[in-house]
């Protein structure tokens, strides 16, 4: 009997024999996929069901967490896209491997089939193998799942996106291997471009931030490059927006939140797909052009090992670089940049020749290869000219006014903070604020970008100046795209412009999360321990009864009527103000209070923990002065003009008479003041330690700083 | 008819096969002979379109083969290196051609595997080479292919294995028209095997005959004149291509049939004549020589 008669039931099974043959990996992969599901479901709801057993949870909300519990094994949320990554890489290269041997190519190309149908029979089997195995896990999984009551049709419709998406990464991974495969002769080198494939745009795009942070002026950390083609890089960003997400929302099972995670979730994934297609198209050229006889070498295909070479000791002498960076960081100067890039050539040069050799295998071939050695150089060096002398005019960079959507000023005094599950304190005026003065903007960002690289200019010099205001600045551009920049508003030049946007609803409304602050309203409604603190001279007086929607309806009123660019730049703050509730998620908020807050400091009278912040001089024990530069007057002289070791000097005040002028002369420096030129305004030569009468108190010292010009000649003389 | 015209093929600064043509007619026995690095694989692989040749055709019943799976469906390629399954049986290897070849006869070659005393069930992993070589023609003679191309597959094997093989061989050639194509780097195993011998070196052929025509057409005397003027008379006209003389005995290798060479030797009214029986070697020897190879270097051990 032939084939030809073979029934459909003896194929399946001689199928299933190859399949145990040629991809016997799946026996690991199996246990291990199904030890994540299916254990990790039981172990996560029997955990929930614990938990809610100690700590006496409703059926409603050992319901949540349940379910919750799921997801975070089958869900968006999910870890186990790591182990699928593990498999697709595993599977790829079993698949593939046989164009590494000359015999197995004898054995599988002298069969009646075409290459291209042997490599989608290859492709296949993988697919459909990985297919059925997670599928079928998920299915017995929930199926457990559902009998311990931790399954309702949102959380499927969850887990069903989700196995979309790991096909999506499976299909991605699996494709970057295979041309990893494709375009190497040996096993060793395939993995190692198998990382390269999966780490070289993320490395590329993180030198790319750290050499503008070097190089450039205006620089704001907050513009982290996109990262584009990496899947991984893809995976790990959407899943810490995704926990971040998650932990900050309650209402979790419903098609608002589900549509909200697909809005975080879908353009990663669109980059992870687009990556996989690319990468089987470049796979299946490649497959093509493959021959027979290159198994057995490293890179057959030139012009790829020639790419491939460029590129290692383009990124060696990038790092190199970054290295000698990192080391000399906090005594940078011009000369250090010449010997960074010298460095960095010969490391380029150095990383050419370790490369040769790893690739011929043949440490003979040390000096050899030199042309692509010497193109990776050129661009090394291209790269440090290009940024060294900002050709690309990155700090001169002002969008067309036409091509601005929106602008915002997105980070100043940290005023107000949402502590998360995660800690995160973000300032969020990068979603918030809106700023369509445009005009207005742009006058102070031209000044701000020509005051920072000055600024720049002299840090360079070792002389570190303050020239202005430093704010991070964003403009959304009509085409999507974001742009920041750190500059600083030089001091007085442009205080038209910038207090026409700081007094604006638009930057007020943005800057202060008061005015966003539902889902705070919400928690303090529910939460169980809120409390209100006000600091003011060292003092600070809480209380529980209070009422957090009055309280915020009184600080906008006070932001919206009374703040101002002028007011504050004038004003110290008087005191802080600060709240907390540790309710099922910790969220609190630290805010500046200045005098002129009138519906606010009401309110703290009415809820009895209003302190008077003006000082008395018979409420004060002592005045301790600390002169930090005796000898020297640093309103007449720049402190980057004393050199060698100062010892400070102290004298302390007691008497009423000296008190009062000291007082008379300075102010409360407590709480920082974002514009107030600190150098133009205050003496920073001087200390001022204010004890107080502690009968009846519990305070802590408190701290003033002299005004400009009006240090007490008596001071003077007694600390220099 | 499996016609090879004009092939070239190099890996890197090598050229391992060089302008080679040849015609293997279905029905024969063809014997490729060549030392190491002859191109015997080479060409081999390029016939069964493992690889594809840099420059030539190479038509199997008039049709290219490269990527061709209808034309792959009649050719079974055993290689040098034979790869099995990972961890596989002959009856699992017997099971996956199944469902490649479809006219792969299981029943049979489980009875063939009885009659070889190989275990259809146990590891081929724990046999030895020569055992993996039965098995590797087990399964090419029970693909039903057309065609097989052995490649030194039967170099080691015991001499009664190598009879059942070419007895095998020797049954399929008739019941079905096998054409089982050799390579080999030592001429003394194909001698009792082949029909026809390519013979390659450095890439190339040097020769390609049908053996009973070369039998045919040469021969080896030996014989003793009377005189020189005796030889001279006895060799006139004859194409000689080996002459040897110890003392008075001469062994002389020459072109001709027979006939006409007894006819020749008569002129020459010798004291003692002799035709001798020609091995495959010393034709090969003979025909080389002409043409400046010394064979012995290359293919005879």
């Amino acid at each position: 009997m032939t084939s030809a008669n073979l029934s459909l039931g003896d194929k399946l099974k001689n199928h299933r024999t190859y399949i145990n043959r040629t991809l016997w990996t799946y026996l690991i992969a199996f246990p291990v996929l199904a030890a994540y599901m299916i254990l990790g479901v039981i172990m996560m709801v029997s955990r929930s069901i614990n938990y809610a057993a100690v700590y006496n949870q409703s059926a409603e909300v050992l319901k949540i967490e349940k379910l919750k519990a799921v997801t975070r094994v089958l869900g968006m949320e999910q870890l186990g896209w790591a182990i699928v990554i593990a498999i697709a890489a595993m599977f790829a290269i079993q698949s593939f491997s046989y164009v590494f041997s000359q015999s197995q190519m004898d054995f599988y190309y002298s069969q009646p089939t075409t290459r291209r149908g042997r490599i989608y029979r290859n492709y296949r089997n993988s697919m459909s193998t990985f297919m059925f195995m997670y599928v079928g896990l998920e299915i017995i999984t929930l199926i457990i799942a559902a009998a311990m009551g931790a399954v309702n049709g949102y959380s499927l419709l969850m887990i069903l996106i989700e196995t979309v998406r790991v096909f999506v990464l499976f299909f991605t991974f699996y494709n970057i291997t295979f041309l990893a495969v494709v375009l190497s002769g040996s096993l060793p080198i395939a993995i190692i471009l198998t990382g390269c494939f999966t780490f070289v745009s993320m490395v590329v795009s993180k030198f790319i931030d750290f050499f503008k942070e070097i190089f450039y002026a205006t620089y704001s950390n907050l513009a982290v490059g996109n990262i584009h083609l990496s899947p991984l890089s893809d995976r790990v960003h959407s899943n810490a927006i995704l926990y971040q997400y998650i932990n900050n929302n309650s209402d979790y099972f419903g098609m608002d939140h589900i549509k909200n995670l697909l809005s975080i979730t879908v353009p990663d994934d669109i980059d992870v797909l687009i990556t996989g297609i690319i990468a089987l198209v470049f796979a299946v050229i490649f497959a093509r052009m493959r021959k027979t006889e290159w198994a057995g070498k490293s890179i057959a295909l030139r012009p790829f090992r020639w790419i491939v070479k460029i590129v290692v000791c383009f990124i060696a002498g990038l790092g190199s670089g970054l290295i000698v960076f990192l080391i000399y960081n906090t005594v940078w100067n011009q000369r250090l940049f010449t010997m960074m890039c010298i460095i960095m050539l010969l490391a380029t040069f150095v990383t050419g020749c370790i490369v040769e050799v790893i690739l011929e295998g043949n440490i003979r071939r040390f000096f050899k290869g030199i042309a692509q050695t010497v193109m990776a150089m050129a661009f090394v060096l291209l790269t440090f000219v290009i940024m060294r002398g900002d050709l690309l005019g990155y700090d001169s960079f002002v969008p067309a006014k036409d091509k601005i959507k929106s602008c915002a000023i997105v980070d100043g005094i940290y005023d107000y903070n949402f502590y998360s599950y995660y800690m995160n304190n973000n300032d969020m005026s990068d979603t918030d604020m809106e700023i369509t003065d445009i005009d207005n903007f742009l006058t102070v960002a031209r000044a701000g970008m020509a005051t920072r690289k000055a600024e720049s200019r002299l840090e360079g010099e070792d002389r570190y100046d303050s020239l202005g205001y430093n704010l991070t600045i964003l403009y959304r551009l009509n085409s999507g795209r974001e742009v920041y920049r750190y500059i600083t508003v030089p001091y007085n030049e442009v205080d038209d412009a910038l207090s026409k946007i700081i007094d604006s609803k638009e930057y007020k409304t943005g800057h202060f999360p008061v005015f966003n602050d539902d889902n705070l309203r919400e928690a303090d409604g529910t939460g169980s321990s809120h409390e209100l603190r006000f600091s003011a001279l060292g003092e600070s007086k809480d209380t529980r009864n209070f009422d957090y929607s009055e309280f915020s309806d009184a600080l906008r009123k006070d932001i919206l009527e009374h703040y101002s660019f002028e007011y504050a730049k004038n004003n110290f703050a008087i005191g802080s103000i600060e709240y907390h509730n540790d309710g099922n998620r910790y969220v609190g908020l630290d805010i500046n209070i200045y005098d002129n807050y009138t519906y606010t400091l009401d309110l703290l009278k009415k809820y009895d923990i209003y302190i008077d912040y003006k000082l008395a001089p018979d409420d004060i024990k002592e005045v301790r002065i600390t002169n930090y530069y005796p000898g020297h007057d640093l309103e007449t002289e720049s402190i980057n003009d004393i050199d060698g070791d100062i010892r400070s000097s102290e004298k302390i005040y007691n008497d009423a008479e000296s008190i009062a002028k000291i007082l008379e002369s300075s102010v409360c420096g407590d709480y920082y003041n974002q514009w107030q030129d600190y150098d133009e305004l205050y003496n920073g030569q001087y200390n001022i330690e204010i004890v107080r009468n502690t009968e009846n108190r519990n305070s802590s010292p408190v701290y003033y700083t002299f005004y400009k010009g009006k240090v007490p000649d008596f001071v003077k003389e007694d600390t220099n | 008819m499996i016609e090879l015209l004009d092939l070239e093929k190099s890996f890197d600064d090598i050229k391992a096969v060089n302008r080679v043509s040849l015609n293997i007619l279905d029905g024969e026995v063809f014997g490729l002979v060549g030392t190491n690095g002859a191109g015997k694989s080479t060409i081999l692989r390029i016939i069964s379109g493992v690889i594809r040749p840099d420059a030539g055709i190479v038509l199997v019943d008039k049709r290219p083969v490269y990527d061709n799976p209808d034309v792959k469906k009649d050719i079974f390629y055993i290689s040098d290196e034979q790869y099995f399954l990972p961890n596989s049986t002959p009856s699992e290897m017997a099971n996956f051609y199944e469902n490649v070849y479809a006219g792969f006869d299981k029943l049979r070659f489980h009875k063939m595997c009885t009659g070889f005393g190989l275990d259809p069930k146990r590891r081929i992993s724990t046999f030895s080479k020569g055992m993996k070589k039965q098995l590797s023609v087990l399964l090419g003679v029970c693909a039903g292919t057309k065609y097989l191309l052995c490649d030194e597959t039967f170099d080691g094997l015991d001499p009664v294995m190598r009879q059942a093989v070419k007895s095998i061989f020797a049954a399929e050639m008739s019941d079905r028209g096998l054409t089982p194509v050799i390579a080999s780097h030592n001429l003394r195993e194909l001698e009792d095997i082949c029909d026809h011998i390519g013979l390659l070196h450095q890439g190339g052929v040097i020769l390609s005959e049908d053996i009973e025509d070369m039998k045919i057409r040469m021969q080896k005397v030996q014989c003793v004149f009377n005189s020189k003027e005796d030889e001279e008379k006895a060799l006139e006209g004859l194409d000689v291509l080996v002459h040897e003389t110890r003392g008075r005995l001469h062994t002389i290798t020459m072109r001709g049939e027979r006939e006409e060479i007894e006819a020749a030797f008569k002129r020459g009214n010798p004291l003692f004549f002799e035709i001798l029986a020609l091995s495959l070697e010393e034709i090969f020897i003979s025909e080389t020589e002409v043409v400046g190879y010394d064979i012995r270097k290359f293919v005879l051990g």
